[in-house]
């Protein structure tokens, strides 16, 4: 679980990672559609960002004080860039909202607040990503998360599912997923708890 | 522990929630609970405890609603 | 001794270098997708094919 991520980048069957490893700068891999979306949506937007970074990366205005043209230029395109980026990603949020034919409703509840005694941490655990108590739910069925909390604001994440969605105290959200394979998905509170 | 699985036969269950309701079609479920909390007990006393159509919102509040730590709703009617 | 104005840099240079930038930038681009993207697509792919037989082969 722990092993390098360019050497687990490379290997064939590389789709195992549903914990963070060290030193990751990508996602983790994928495990539902809506994470699917999400992640092509990025890469595609990550095609244009490339293209323009490195375009305009000081070979083309180093001679320019002033021109009014290439101003008009580079305000109005990125400006038309974030339009081009906006559709596709409201498409995909708007899609990531529905949950229509749940099989499974799980429901989340936020709490504070647990720890784990240092004596029982070795170097290379999991730490506070893991739990004692995993919750188990089946693949590919359409699963209802109905995410709350008892004090404070939470958040209830599973980076590998694309599940991100505040746990508020007094109104149940709803997300959904559904888990293309099998594999033990880590997630964490991801606000900053009451915040 | 495959092995034993693969030697029983397979059991067919079917897994049930409640589904879209257009009236909730936001991420905000809070009220969808709520409704059927009340929907629920508005039918039992229209139509009594045996009355079958209400088990659709007994059903629909016990998957969403949360359980609540004990004394919020009377004992009977935890979700 | 007086020294020539210096115009034109900018003229005879642009070209070359909206060109250099412009190739760089698409070329960057389009090594992005298709050495990091597409494998990566293809190998999410391969993975969940195999999945797929393994499941039918298991179901029949």
């Amino acid at each position: 679980m722990c092993s390098n991520y360019l050497v687990r980048l490379n290997s064939t069957p590389s789709i195992l990672l549903d914990a963070p490893a060290p030193w990751q700068i990508g996602f983790q891999d994928v495990a539902s559609p809506g994470f699917e979306g999400i992640v092509s949506l990025h890469d595609s937007i990550m095609f244009y960002l490339i293209l323009i970074l490195v375009t305009k990366s000081g070979i083309v205005y180093k001679y320019l004080n002033h021109g009014t043209l290439i101003e008009l230029i580079w305000t109005i395109s990125p400006a038309l860039v974030l339009i081009a980026i906006a559709f596709p990603s409201f498409k995909l949020l708007y899609t990531l909202d529905e949950v229509i034919d749940p099989a499974l409703t799980v429901k989340v509840t936020g709490h504070q607040c647990y720890m784990v005694p240092e004596s029982d941490l070795e170097e290379g655990q999991l730490r506070l990503l893991d739990v004692d108590n995993r919750l188990m739910v089946p693949v590919n069925t359409h699963i209802r998360f109905i995410v709350t909390s008892t004090d404070v604001l939470h958040d209830f994440a599973v980076p590998s599912l694309g599940i991100k969605i505040d746990a508020t105290p007094g109104r149940l959200n709803q997300t959904s997923a559904l888990i293309e394979r099998t594999g033990v998905f880590y997630g964490q509170c991801s606000e900053l708890c009451g915040v | 522990m495959a092995e034993a699985a693969a030697e029983e036969k397979p059991v067919k269950r079917i897994l049930q929630t409640v589904g879209f309701d257009a009236r909730f079609p936001n991420t905000n479920q809070t009220r969808h609970c709520f409704q059927s909390y009340i929907d629920y007990h508005k039918c039992v006393n229209a139509k009594g405890e045996d009355f079958a159509p209400c088990k659709q919102f007994f059903r629909a509040y016990k998957s969403l609603c949360p359980k609540r730590e004990a004394g919020k709703f009377p004992a009977s009617l935890e979700p | 001794m007086p020294v020539a104005a210096i115009t034109g840099k900018l003229r005879r240079k642009i070209w070359t270098d909206l060109g250099t930038s412009l190739g760089l930038g698409i070329s960057s681009a389009y090594a992005y997708w298709y050495f990091y993207y597409i494998p990566s697509v293809r190998r999410k792919q391969e993975f969940y094919l195999k999945l797929e037989k393994e499941n039918l082969e298991r179901a029949s």
